[in-house]
């Protein structure tokens, strides 16, 4: 099992990340949104960017030819660094099942 | 001079560049809010919505024709630049199944639940037009008269002229309705499903086999007294200064040009893709069909299929519905026929405890229209809770405002609770058939 975070490469820079991640936010749901600011306060800064780093150190779409068992991608309904075309054309290049958890 | 930009040619509140829009965004797993407009819009239209209708009604008119094309540059309509915004709108993936032809909103939330794309056989193109909406044979000359230039630079191209005075009055005061329809599958087309079409992906038609009287003008020029809604095509033509009737063809706004599904289903067979087809006789009719499959799909992963969501006309999220496991239940006008329709449909399935409903205005209370009260009393006659959020019925049909309203309320609907996989093709396909929507199919 691979477990993200994967990004979007249109967002594959720590400026892109932080500023989609920080400032944009879940138009969907605010109040969610401001709910993990205590969660960040807790992993700290350096936390969160070595996050951001490790997302843009690993292309998924690089990685997931080479796996030879059946791929399943789950993704959220919603995810501002993941798109869901990005997750759906993950899922078609790669033959695999695109399973959508709803945002709760 | 340059052509115009696709946008410019385009009207913002044509069913098809809407539903085409709303299914885009849709497969970007994004909601539509404000039909597709910005927030600022959103806001403005929510603003605007607060005026007094006497103002708002001249805002309204002007801001509409606003979008009307000069007539003198009908000649530099790009028709094919317009297919080709339509296809370049999609994300660049391939798909199991692409659909072709009319618009229908129903079908475009099934596409949604597919995660398939649909390219749009027609599209509107107003032009600036001052006259007297109960004069529709003056309105016909005038399309007569600066109709060539659109056809000569466009010959792939029929033209609908439509005048509705009745629904479409407050548009039809500063602008003419030239709905185009393209007869063969433009190259932007047939590029797009050459090069997105999965392998063993397959072409599905939607061919709605919708008419309507019509005068002829020319070879590729009609002219229709009316349109689809509260008042049949006789109710039309009975108006005075309303031109004969002369041929059938097929109704401007939903109908399907015959000679681009035969065009389709040929390239189609020269390319040897798997081809469907999905037939019906009006645009209300996949409505009961898409509920049933779209139920039957939440209902397989262990939803609750208790909530119905009625869009209306290009009023609608089919993403949020999805994503809210609501059973959308499509009405293509707020009119009494529609309404037939989701009471047909309620009579005939396990009840449903809430209903929310987004009926789209048009700013008329042209004959045949379904108010709220109607539509909330056939609810209740079924048991459900009618909802209305986003929409003040007490200023029915001039609420504007709710067009920057109602993606809140798809925002605030329950969500699903289960996982979710797209639906499959010939899950989708199978169960239209078995709901009774006419499905043939060709490899």
């Amino acid at each position: 099992m691979l477990v993200s975070p994967t990004v979007d490469p249109a967002y594959r820079s720590m400026i892109k990340q932080a500023a989609v991640f920080f400032l944009r936010g879940d138009p969907h749901d605010k109040a969610a949104f401001l709910s993990q600011v205590p969660d960040w306060s807790r992993a700290g800064i350096r936390r969160i960017f070595r996050g951001f780093a490790s997302a843009i150190a690993l292309p998924i779409e690089d990685v997931l030819p080479g796996v030879r068992a059946q791929v399943t991608i789950i993704h959220t309904e919603y995810d501002l660094l993941t798109p869901h075309a990005y997750a759906a054309w993950l899922t078609e290049t790669n033959d695999a099942r695109l399973v959508l958890m709803p945002r709760r | 001079m340059s052509d115009l930009d696709p946008k410019q040619v385009v009207a913002s509140f044509d069913s098809a560049s809407v539903l085409h829009a709303a299914t885009a965004a849709a497969l970007e797993g994004q909601p539509f809010r404000n039909l597709g407009s910005s927030a600022l819009a959103g806001l403005a239209v929510r603003t605007a919505g607060r005026l007094p209708w006497s103002v708002l009604r001249g805002v309204y008119t002007r801001i509409g024709a606003s979008e009307g094309i000069n007539p003198r540059r009908l000649g530099d309509v790009d028709l094919a630049g317009v297919a080709a915004s339509f296809a370049k709108r999609y994300p660049k993936r391939r798909y199991p199944a692409i659909l072709l032809g009319a618009s229908n909103g129903a079908l475009m939330h099934l596409a949604a639940a597919m995660q398939v794309p649909w390219l749009p056989d027609t599209v509107l193109v107003p032009v600036g037009h001052v006259g007297d909406t109960d004069r529709p044979d003056e309105a016909m000359e005038f399309g007569r008269s600066v109709a060539p230039a659109l056809l000569d630079r466009n010959p792939d191209v029929v033209l609908h002229h439509m005048h509705d005075q009745l629904q479409d009055v407050l548009m039809a005061e500063r602008m003419s309705y030239l709905r185009v329809k393209w007869r063969r599958l433009p190259d932007a087309y047939a590029n797009f499903v050459d090069n997105q079409l999965a392998v063993d992906g397959t072409v599905v038609l939607v061919n709605d086999r919708s008419s309507w009287p019509v005068t002829r003008i020319g070879p590729r020029h009609v002219f229709q007294a009316g349109g689809r809604g509260g008042t049949p095509p006789e109710g039309f033509l009975a108006r005075p200064h309303t031109p004969r009737s002369d041929d059938e063809a097929a109704e401007s706004e939903w109908g399907l040009d015959p000679d681009f599904a035969e065009a389709v289903r040929a390239w189609c067979g020269r390319r040897g893709y798997h081809y469907a087809e999905m037939s019906y006789d009006e645009p209300q009719a996949p409505a009961a069909a898409v509920a049933t499959v779209m139920r039957d799909w939440y209902r397989a992963r262990g939803e609750q299929t208790s909530r119905l969501v009625v869009p209306c006309f290009v009023l609608g999220d089919a993403w949020q519905t999805i994503c809210a496991a609501a059973i959308p239940f499509w009405l293509h006008s707020a009119v009494q026929p529609a309404l037939q329709a989701l009471n047909a449909y309620l009579d005939n399935t396990e009840p449903y405890s809430d209903i929310n409903v987004f009926l789209f205005e048009h700013g008329t209370n042209s004959p045949g229209i379904a108010t709220p009260e109607e539509v909330a009393d056939v609810i209740r006659r079924h048991g459900a809770r009618a909802h209305f959020s986003g929409l003040d019925p007490e200023r029915f049909p001039h609420d504007i405002g709710t067009l920057g309203r109602y993606g809140r309320v798809f925002d605030q609907l329950p969500r699903a609770w289960k996982p979710w996989s797209p639906l499959a093709i010939e899950d989708a396909l199978r169960g239209l058939a078995d709901a009774g929507l006419s499905i043939t199919t060709a490899s």
